[in-house]
């Protein structure tokens, strides 16, 4: 099944692959739209949120660690510029190029994960945790728990795109290995990147919400 | 031929643009983390917020090539930051500037919870007799559940009524009710909605029989269920419960579940 790029031809509901192109794009964006709409509701939940309780938001948001939350910012926008470069080489028909920057993007994506389980592991340990599930003794807010909910909710939701992105990025290299993107047909990998500088973009807006309330 | 000509009009980041921008954003976010160390007060949000701003917009740009792409898609871009302004506004606004006494009380929640799922008892015996009880907690659902679109005195004026066609009914008047206005028809309409008007039945009946009652106060005159109009909406007035059984079916309102997670946690 797989069409090397050189040979490939436009769906015939298409009247080119300029048309074709275009529309798949348009697609991406409209579904990206319902993304930043996806996670309005949980921006404007923690807004309120603090807004009601800013004392409890500061105290809480101490207790977590400032130089991870950094790191996998660093680690986020190092794989924003390997997709983009992705999908350079893809447009610049360099296609062992892509299928590199891709698997770099994929390493990139795990170290992240790696980071997220420290914290997580630490916040699991340390009592603090969404709701009722909050145990932790050293935060004596009663309502800490609420910030953890949102915490939990919002680096979860966004870890998951995260991991659905990496399971796409796996699909992107098997098609790129078998040189099924070149300069006339990169329509998977662009798009694709919308998605993952999109994904970036959340935690850019997440990192100093959570980690750097003062 | 034609195609290949096509692509090659598509944007192509160059690599020194490309770092560029990765070097604006590192540095971005170093910045964001030491000026997060220096206390501004409410400073520090504005900043930090400004910066991530930046950021994001040298992602959407460069990155996601927003410089180069189709008015459509800088439309829908945009759109989706309007929309989440809109959607942050109009919570803040209903939260923050509501008037006093139109939250949902503690007390109401508890006893709404009180009728969980174990309970099967109404708070009213036989509540399609009207009381002065039933008719004071059918103003407390009324100006809850009610008041936005039928205002609180019933004319059909509430803030909402201004956005709908047909406009919310006068109950003041003697006419316009389609389905009448004597309580069994009333407690008929918000068990099934009409309309425009949504369907109420996740409310307990007896708080539905108490806006009911309520409800026909407005008119210009009060008028009574006769046997045969109880029967039709499903009460059989021998009995004990009316053949109600239970109090509804169990979901509890987000209002209520907002107070439950912030008193729990």
């Amino acid at each position: 099944m797989a069409i090397v790029a050189s040979e490939r031809k436009h769906s015939e509901h298409f009247n080119s692959a300029e048309h074709e192109f275009v529309s798949s794009k348009q697609g991406m964006w409209l579904f990206l739209l319902q993304e930043v709409l996806f996670f309005a509701g949980l921006f404007v939940a923690y807004g309120i949120f603090r807004a009601l309780n800013p004392e409890m938001f500061h105290a809480a948001s101490q207790m977590l660690d400032v130089k991870m939350g950094a790191l996998n910012t660093v680690v986020l926008i190092c794989s924003s510029l390997t997709m983009a470069f992705a999908v350079r080489s893809a447009q610049t028909n360099q296609t062992k190029k892509t299928t590199m920057y891709l698997i770099v993007t994929f390493l990139l994506a795990s170290v992240f994960l790696v980071v997220k389980y420290f914290e997580y592991s630490h916040k699991f340990h340390v009592g603090l945790l969404p709701g009722q599930y909050f145990t932790n003794t050293e935060l004596t807010d009663p309502k800490s728990g609420l910030f953890f909910s949102l915490y939990f909710m919002m680096t979860g939701v966004h870890g998951l795109h995260i991991i659905l992105g990496m399971l796409v990025i796996l699909w992107l290299v098997r098609r790129s290995s078998r040189n099924e993107f070149g300069s006339n047909y990169y329509t998977p990998v662009e798009l694709f990147g919308l998605y993952w500088h999109f994904v970036d973009l959340i935690w850019i807006y997440l990192f100093p919400l959570l980690y750097l309330i003062d | 031929m034609s195609n290949q000509h096509e692509h090659h009009e598509h944007f192509i980041l160059p690599v020194k643009l490309g770092i560029f921008v990765w070097f604006a954003l590192i540095i971005g976010t170093i910045i964001t983390v030491l000026v997060a160390q220096v206390h501004l007060g409410e400073w520090n949000f504005a900043v930090a917020m400004a910066i991530a701003t930046v950021k994001a917009a040298l992602v959407v740009t460069y990155f996601m090539g927003m410089k180069y792409e189709t008015n459509d898609n800088r439309v829908i871009a945009v759109s989706a930051i309007i929309f989440s302004v809109i959607f942050f506004v109009l919570t803040a606004t209903d939260l923050f500037f509501r008037k006093d006494g139109v939250y949902v009380q503690k007390g109401d929640l508890e006893a709404w919870a009180a009728l969980g799922a174990d309970s099967q008892t109404l708070k009213f015996k036989k509540p399609w007799v009207s009381s002065d009880e039933l008719v004071a907690h059918g103003k407390k659902l009324f100006d809850m559940q009610c008041a936005t679109c039928h205002g609180s005195a019933g004319k059909g004026d509430g803030p909402a009524s201004g956005a709908l066609n047909p406009k919310p009914r006068n109950f003041t008047q003697a006419s316009g009710l389609k389905n009448g206005r004597k309580p069994a028809q009333i407690y008929g309409t918000l068990q099934k909605g009409l309309g425009t008007m949504p369907s109420f039945g996740s409310l307990p009946k007896d708080d539905l029989w108490a806006l009911a009652h309520y409800v026909s106060h407005f008119g210009p005159d009060v008028l009574k269920d006769s046997n045969a109009d109880l029967k039709k909406v499903g009460i059989d007035p021998s009995k004990e419960d009316g053949g109600l059984g239970g109090a509804g079916s169990k979901v509890l309102p987000i209002d209520f579940a907002i107070e439950l997670m912030s008193e729990d946690s």
